[in-house]
């Protein structure tokens, strides 16, 4: 699973962090609260996910408690994914 | 104490410290109200308590203290009406039936609520706080239901609903209830709880800064004649939010010290650099409420236009239910809806704004905000932007501050070139200048914040002592000794700033039972009209004073005679050779809260009698009577007393007083017995029968009129009768709105009255020396004293000049 994690972390680095070291961007590094990615940029961490990924998120899922950390997601995808197995 | 084992009790005992500096300084400032003073000093005991606990008990405690915290507010058995309609909610949500199901029940007993909140019923006091606690966090906790996989037990279920500050802050509805589970207890409790002690200084701040604003900054829309006075104007309105910012920050500083590690609020949203960026900063709660429930699921329904149709048509829909929403919030808390041309255009001027700013930021991710010198001159265009909209937010109507303009058209011009030049060089230059993404800032050690904390509340308690602000001068005296008036609304609520706020605050709700429960009124301190000695009458009048009573009122003695008059028997017909006064008015004239023989009236006579001249006073006055009711009882029953003199007193009260007496009487269809008065009120299309605020609006703009014609009718009733018309206006404890006293003073002269104006009766005396208590603004003994003395100088016996009332009686 770790294709999933490298996906979401190189966009969040690509699109959001520019110039800054993938070692500064943890599993657990707060996405939401420290204003990396804020409402819009969700919505295109979305759209990247479901298009790279092949699953629907839905919009109640864009929070904090899903899309908080990196980590979050992560669980979120493989649940998605596992489910559509 | 587990906080002691591991070291933190000197941490908790240094918090607990600041807390009570802060509780100090509130009390001194009169901030907020006396029902919050008790609210945080219940909170002092419970963080103490609470730190000693271990922690599969410290939430518990919590929604204990937090209902206890309603009953020292609220009373038992408000307190009881509203915890068992909250539970009642609750259980709904829980019903073993589907969703759907629930949904469906959830939204009937909601229109049910809300058909009782249009019709008043229940305790007026229970609804704004139930409103606050369910009115946004019922959608959340529903959502969370339907969506999230938290568990949820019923104490966090009540500790969501029932949060400690709402009983003190209406303002406060909005908080998630995954952030809030999510943040409880995840660090060292001390660490969030001296946060909490430094949220709660920051909005101690915001409300002295608040007051600043209000007592120096804010100009009557009348007053504005030149492009100064349209500058004042202008940004005078956005500086009174710090209201609402300041009372989050105590609300959610209380919620901290109690380990809920809440995100940030309301963050220096002066110094917002984009219009998303204020949106991101002002109103976090609010923002991140509407990300869920509105701009999320409707950007989900309308992805298939495209990403940048949906994001235009989702950023549109949060501006139209941020409008729709704040109208529901209004209803909730007040009553009724208010519906301005200025509010929706405010609305959608800053969604149109929000379109174009989100639509840029999104061309643009990644790149880090604009840093140095073009980012302050983005804060200055964003600034004179939001206070330029604000103004318009809060002016009474689209019309008035449309109007405003006129008196510099160019100041438009001006203040527009300044926006889109500031905005064209701060990207000009920024696109060249060196862009970084600025580092987090690290946390300072916790010894240090406290100390930091502390000191700046030991400051602001020692700058607002009498001994020393005394010794600054007069100018910074007066300055700090205004900084301490918490009677703001009172004083200039007539023609300034109403904003959306300035409505639902608290302290100037149109809600007399929760404002007079927040000031720490005793269950027993009745109105008049709730004692035995009110005999209420069916006709225009309402009701009088009963005969031969004697009831203790307001903690003193109050009796009538034999023909319902306060003070001591009387002959109806006059004695040969006795002057006789008729004292005419309300609860300060009657003498609410003191007693027979130390009202002014009462006073006065003794003083008229001392040198042996046969004086009357006989004191009509009748708590809670308006104008025209003053005038019908002239008609049937003062006259009738043969009265040489008649004395009405007067505030500027009487002109509002007037309006919402006549409202009632059309709302309950009552008949007017003055045709002129009914030709009046008719003339502003009023409906007997229709909603008190309805007529009360309409009646509104013809209030001075109405005003006049009572008196002219009052002056012509007494001439007629051989009587010396009087007015004497008697400022109330709260202070009187310098414009409406002058032109109070003028009406009544112009009526035909001998005006007496008492305008200085109380300088030299702060309102506390003279008041009846916090909760209740009649005059005490000290005040009727001053009153009595200075009716002698102005309208005594011996006195020479034109009010020599000996004079006047001779020369009718």
């Amino acid at each position: 699973m770790s294709t999933i994690r490298d996906t979401v972390r190189s966009f969040i680095l690509r699109e959001y962090l520019p110039g800054v070291a993938p070692e500064e961007l943890g599993d657990d590094t707060e996405l939401i609260e420290s204003g990396i990615v804020n409402s819009i940029a969700r919505l295109r961490l979305r759209a990247f996910l479901e298009e790279e990924l092949d699953v629907e998120l839905a919009g109640h899922e864009l929070d904090f408690e899903h899309f908080g950390t990196v980590e979050r997601i992560v669980r979120l995808l493989r649940s998605k994914l596992e489910a559509s197995r | 104490m587990p906080g002691a084992v591991n070291g933190a009790g000197p941490r908790i005992l240094a918090v607990a410290a600041q807390l009570g500096l802060a509780i100090w300084i509130v009390h001194r400032y009169q901030l907020e109200s006396q029902g919050f003073l008790h609210l945080l000093i219940l909170a002092w005991i419970g963080f103490l308590v609470h730190a000693t606990l271990s922690k599969k008990w410290r939430l518990p405690f919590f929604v204990g203290l937090s209902l206890a915290g309603i009953v020292l507010v609220l009373g038992w058995t408000n307190a009881g009406i509203l915890v068992g309609s909250g539970v009642a909610l609750l259980v709904l949500c829980h019903l073993p039936i589907s969703w759907r199901a629930r949904i469906g029940l959830l939204l009937a007993v909601v229109v049910l609520l809300a058909w009782a909140r249009s019709q008043n019923l229940g305790p007026e006091a229970v609804w704004p706080i139930l409103a606050s606690m369910f009115m946004f966090r019922l959608i959340l906790y529903v959502l969370d239901l339907r969506h999230s996989r938290l568990e949820i037990t019923p104490t966090w279920s009540l500790a969501y609903f029932f949060l400690l500050p709402n009983v003190c802050f209406p303002l406060f509805p909005v908080v998630d209830f995954k952030k809030l589970r999510a943040g409880y207890l995840v660090e060292e409790s001390s660490k969030t709880s001296q946060r909490g002690i430094e949220w709660i200084f920051r909005g101690i701040v915001h409300l002295l800064l608040y007051r600043a604003a209000y007592q120096f900054l804010t100009v009557d829309p009348s007053r504005v004649e030149d492009a100064g006075a349209l500058l004042r104007y202008l940004f005078s309105a956005f500086p009174l939010y710090l209201k609402v910012s300041g009372t989050f920050h105590l609300a959610v500083g209380m919620l901290l010290l109690f380990g809920f590690d809440l995100p940030a609020t309301h963050n220096r949203y002066f110094l917002a650099s984009s219009l998303t960026d204020f949106w991101r900063r002002i109103n976090v709660y609010w923002k991140d409420f509407m990300l869920r429930v509105v701009f999320y699921p409707c950007h989900d329904r309308a992805r298939r236009l495209g990403p940048t149709p949906a994001l235009i048509v989702a950023t549109v829909a949060v501006f139209v239910a941020s409008w729709l929403l704040h109208a529901y919030q209004t209803f909730w808390l007040t009553g009724s809806t208010f519906w301005a041309w200025n509010d929706f255009l405010f609305w959608m001027l800053l969604g149109a704004g929000m379109v174009v700013n989100v639509r840029w930021e999104d061309r643009r991710r990644g790149r880090p905000p604009a840093v140095g010198w073009p980012r302050w001159l983005r804060i200055v265009a964003v600034f004179v932007s939001i206070n330029v909209l604000w103004s318009m937010w809060t002016a009474e109507s689209l019309g008035q501050w449309w109007r405003l303009w006129s008196v510099a058209p160019w100041l438009s011009w001006v203040l527009g070139l300044l926006v889109a030049g500031l905005v064209v060089i701060s990207f000009v230059f920024s696109s060249r200048a060196e862009v970084r993404r600025p580092e987090p800032r690290a946390q300072r050690p916790f010894w240090f914040r406290a100390a930091a904390t502390g000191s700046g509340l030991a400051a602001v308690l020692f700058a607002g002592s009498p001994e020393v602000y005394a010794r600054l001068g007069s100018a910074p005296a007066e300055i700090v000794e205004a900084l301490k008036t918490s009677r703001l609304q009172q004083r200039d609520a007539y023609a300034l700033v109403r904003g959306y706020y300035e409505r639902l605050s608290p302290a100037s709700l149109r809600n007399p039972a929760l404002r007079e429960l927040y000031r720490g009124k005793p269950e027993d301190w009745l109105r008049l009209a709730e004692t035995e000695i009110w005999r209420p009458l069916d006709d225009f009048l309402g009701g009088e004073l009963a005969s031969s009573q004697r009831i203790h009122f307001k903690g003193a003695a109050l009796s009538t005679n034999r023909w319902g008059l306060r003070g001591s028997e009387v002959a109806r017909a006059k004695p040969d050779g006795t002057v006789r006064i008729a004292l005419l008015g309300s609860s300060h004239t009657m003498g609410s809260g003191v007693g027979d023989q130390e009202t002014f009236a009462s006073l006065y006579e003794a003083g008229l009698r001392a040198d042996g001249d046969d004086y009357e006073v006989l004191n009509f006055a009748v708590a809670g009577y308006s104008v025209p009711q003053v005038l019908l009882q002239l008609e049937g029953k003062v006259l009738r007393f043969e009265p040489d003199v008649v004395i009405k007193i007067g505030h500027t009260h009487d002109l509002d007083k007037s309006i919402r007496y006549l409202a009632s009487v059309v709302h309950d269809r009552r008949s007017i017995p003055f045709r002129e008065l009914r030709e009046l009120i008719d003339e502003a299309g009023t409906v007997a029968g229709e909603a008190r605020s309805v007529v009360e609006r309409k009646l509104r703009p013809l209030r001075w009129e109405i005003l006049a014609w009572t008196y002219s009718a009052l002056v012509e009733r007494c001439h007629a009768a051989g009587v010396v018309p009087i007015f004497v206006f008697l400022p109330l404890l709260e202070g009187d709105r310098g414009a409406d006293i002058d032109r109070l003073l003028t009406t009544t002269a112009e009526a035909g009255f001998q005006v007496v104006n008492l305008r200085d009766v109380y300088d030299g005396h702060r309102e506390s020396e003279l008041r009846l208590a916090p909760w209740d603004l009649h005059p005490n003994v000290t005040a009727h004293r001053l009153i009595a003395d200075r009716l002698l100088r102005r309208l005594g016996s011996e006195t020479r000049g034109l009010e020599s009332l000996e004079r006047l009686v001779d020369d009718r």
